[in-house]
């Protein structure tokens, strides 16, 4: 019962449900983890997750072919996880003096037990930081176009980065030790 | 510009850009109820369940109430035997007898009582056509209950002797002309004592004697009976994702047919067994299908979808619907679609219909009860069929040329279902009756070995038949 994508984009065009279904089950999971690394609870993701799809299934008249779907429908869930934080978030304005470090770190052990950890690390940082450092470093903004969803300055949105890496460093450190992987 | 420290950057980027992970599961009926033209998993199909409901209680009302009702076995109307003495037939008879009171005569011995011939002025041909009635008054002894008893004088028997004949189990009237030629007075004469009870009684037992021959006697009758049926079904679907609705708004009933023949047998005048082997067609359409014809490279291609709905397939086609998927194997057909206009610059359209149907051979064991048992008989049947699929169509056609045959795939081959079905017969000879039989079958387990959505097929229809009793 599965078609091709362009089918059910067609079908969600026309509201039916089938084929929002379809649409849900084929994206539901990859979202969730979405609106897990930007949330601060698993209700809140609900919630992200929730209300993203509902506008995503509105907004879908319209999306055009052009660039990848998923990413089309990652930019709403992320849209909706940033606005249910702009008002929340309390901006620091740091002046972006702090080092830039210069740690490498092994990312060829990634098995769940790291995801999980590295998710559960984000959800520690508290949400100014958490959203920048997801829009930075794992969606891939640019300063600019932070300050801009976000309402602050690319100073501002430098400096949030900047004190998110320095956290996630440290407690990305304490859980190696605490490993005690060979190599460090 | 980007940093290229970014390691810690990277490290979360390659473990969480593509995190996963499942949401809850009543994630999807909550964004779906919150969308637009989202409808409730209503059991639309509740209609259908209350008239069955509705039926049944019929039913079983109708069948309680004959059951428990006692057979009332009516008094009987006493007929007096008038008696004439031969010698008195004569002249022609008095129109009128009335008769106003009964003298009281309590005593059952008495041989007082005057016995009164009927005037010789009456003949036994005029006798014969003529209905006068006497009125008794309530007032003898051996009236044991309140009623006026009816006598009606229409039967004659000549005695030789002008006494009076008694007619050891009933009443004798005696008409007293003594007191008054022209009135002559009836009283019933006490002896021999037959109350109006004892006669009930009497009565009764000779008709106790009458059914009790008849229920010794086991009836066999054979029977042949077809007829139409209108057949649809209930789809009952696990996953709340997917209404219900959704099927019913593309597919509808047909029409189709069902006949057999039975064994009846009867232990008793009104309930009977009866088993035999029946024939049944059933099915339901898809509408709203359409014929994509997409022109590429490699030659024509055609597609089936549904109107309003982004799933398609490809030949060889593969239609989906409520009892799950139906394959066609004909690859190579000409098409020749009623194109109708379409928006969709890339696609053409035409519109076709589906259907499917099942054929049946089926075997009932069916209890009967005849609750209405005259000339024309009454009766209200129940039963339960096992059915064997034999037959397995499905088709695609455009109502001209075009036409593509399948079948349904992953139904069971052995079902079950129950009836209900009100009889008429209508007796045409001593042996032969006419019947005329709607009824109403479910079916008890799914068509389909799915066991996410369940289709419970049911019928109605009436069938017309010839019954010979042996």
């Amino acid at each position: 019962m599965i078609g091709k994508i362009e089918d059910i984009i067609e079908g969600c065009r026309q509201n039916n449900q089938d084929a929002q279904r379809l649409l849900y089950e084929l994206f539901s999971e990859r979202m969730f983890g979405v609106c897990l690394r930007y949330a601060g609870s698993r209700e809140d993701a609900q919630d992200i997750l929730h209300e993203g799809f509902i506008k995503i299934f509105g907004k879908i008249g319209q999306y055009e072919a052009r660039g990848s779907f998923e990413g089309w429908i990652r930019r709403i869930m992320v849209n909706t996880a940033m606005e249910k934080y702009r008002n929340q978030s309390k901006i620091v304005n740091i002046q972006d003096d702090s080092g830039e470090l210069d740690r490498k770190f092994s990312t060829e052990m990634s098995d769940l037990n790291t995801v999980k950890e590295l998710l559960s690390m984000i959800k520690e940082l508290s949400p100014q930081y958490r959203i920048v450092f997801n829009l930075y470093a794992i969606e891939g903004y640019s300063h600019k176009e932070i300050g801009k969803m976000l309402e602050i300055s690319e100073g501002t949105s430098k400096s949030n980065l900047s004190r998110a890496r320095s956290i996630l460093q440290d407690k990305v450190k304490e859980y190696y030790k605490q490993e005690a992987r060979v190599g460090l | 510009m980007r940093d290229n420290l970014g390691n810690i950057d990277g490290l979360f980027r390659d473990n969480l850009h593509d995190y996963s992970a499942p949401p809850p599961a009543d994630a999807w009926e909550k964004i779906a109820n919150s969308l637009p033209m989202a409808k409730k998993n209503k059991a639309s199909y509740a209609w259908i369940r209350i008239a069955a409901s509705i039926v049944l209680l019929i039913g079983s009302g109708v069948l309680s109430w004959n059951y428990f009702s006692p057979d009332k076995l009516t008094p009987v109307e006493i007929v007096q035997e008038q008696v004439i003495d031969r010698k008195d037939l004569a002249e022609p008879s008095v129109s009128n007898t009335q008769i106003s009171s009964i003298p009281e005569n309590t005593d059952k011995n008495s041989s007082t009582a005057p016995i009164i011939h009927i005037p010789k002025k009456i003949q036994p041909a005029s006798i014969q056509n003529q209905q006068t009635s006497i009125a008794v008054a309530a007032a003898g002894p051996s009236s044991a209950t309140e009623e006026p008893i009816i006598i009606e004088e229409n039967l004659i028997i000549t005695k030789p002797s002008e006494e009076e004949i008694n007619f050891a189990d009933l009443r004798t009237i005696q008409l007293d002309y003594n007191k008054d030629p022209d009135v002559p007075q009836a009283y019933i004469k006490p002896r021999p004592i037959v109350t109006t009870d004892e006669i009930i009684i009497q009565n009764n037992l000779l008709a106790l004697e009458v059914e009790n021959k008849q229920k010794e006697k086991t009836n066999w009758s054979i029977a042949g009976q077809a007829g139409p049926q209108y057949s649809y079904r209930d789809v009952y679907n696990s996953s709340a994702s997917y209404p219900v609705e959704n099927y019913d708004d593309y597919e509808s009933g047909v029409l189709a047919y069902a006949g057999g023949i039975h064994v009846e047998m009867a232990r008793s005048s009104r309930f009977s067994i009866q088993s035999g082997v029946y024939y049944s067609k059933i099915g339901q359409t898809k509408s709203s299908l359409q014929i994509n014809n997409q022109f590429s490279d490699i030659g024509d291609t055609y597609s089936y979808r549904e109107t309003n709905s982004s799933r398609s397939s490809n030949a060889p086609t593969n239609i989906v619907n409520s009892t799950g998927a139906i394959t066609f194997d004909d690859t190579n057909k000409d098409l020749s679609v009623a194109w109708i206009e379409s928006n969709d610059i890339e696609w053409e359209q035409g519109i076709v219909s589906g259907e499917q149907y099942f054929e049946f051979v089926e075997i009932p064991f069916i209890v009967k009860y005849k609750f209405i048992d005259k000339k024309v008989d009454v009766n209200v049947s129940t039963g339960i069929w096992a059915n064997i699929m034999v037959g397995n169509k499905a088709i695609v056609t455009d109502n001209k040329t075009f036409s593509t045959k399948g079948e349904t795939n992953n139904i069971n081959t052995l079902n079950y279902s129950g009836s209900l079905s009100l009889g008429v017969g209508y007796p045409i000879s001593s042996k032969l009756s006419l019947s005329l039989e709607p009824f109403f079958k479910y079916y008890l387990t799914p068509i389909n070995t799915n066991p996410e959505t369940s289709v419970y097929p049911y019928s109605m229809g009436v069938l017309s038949g010839v019954q010979y009793t042996f």
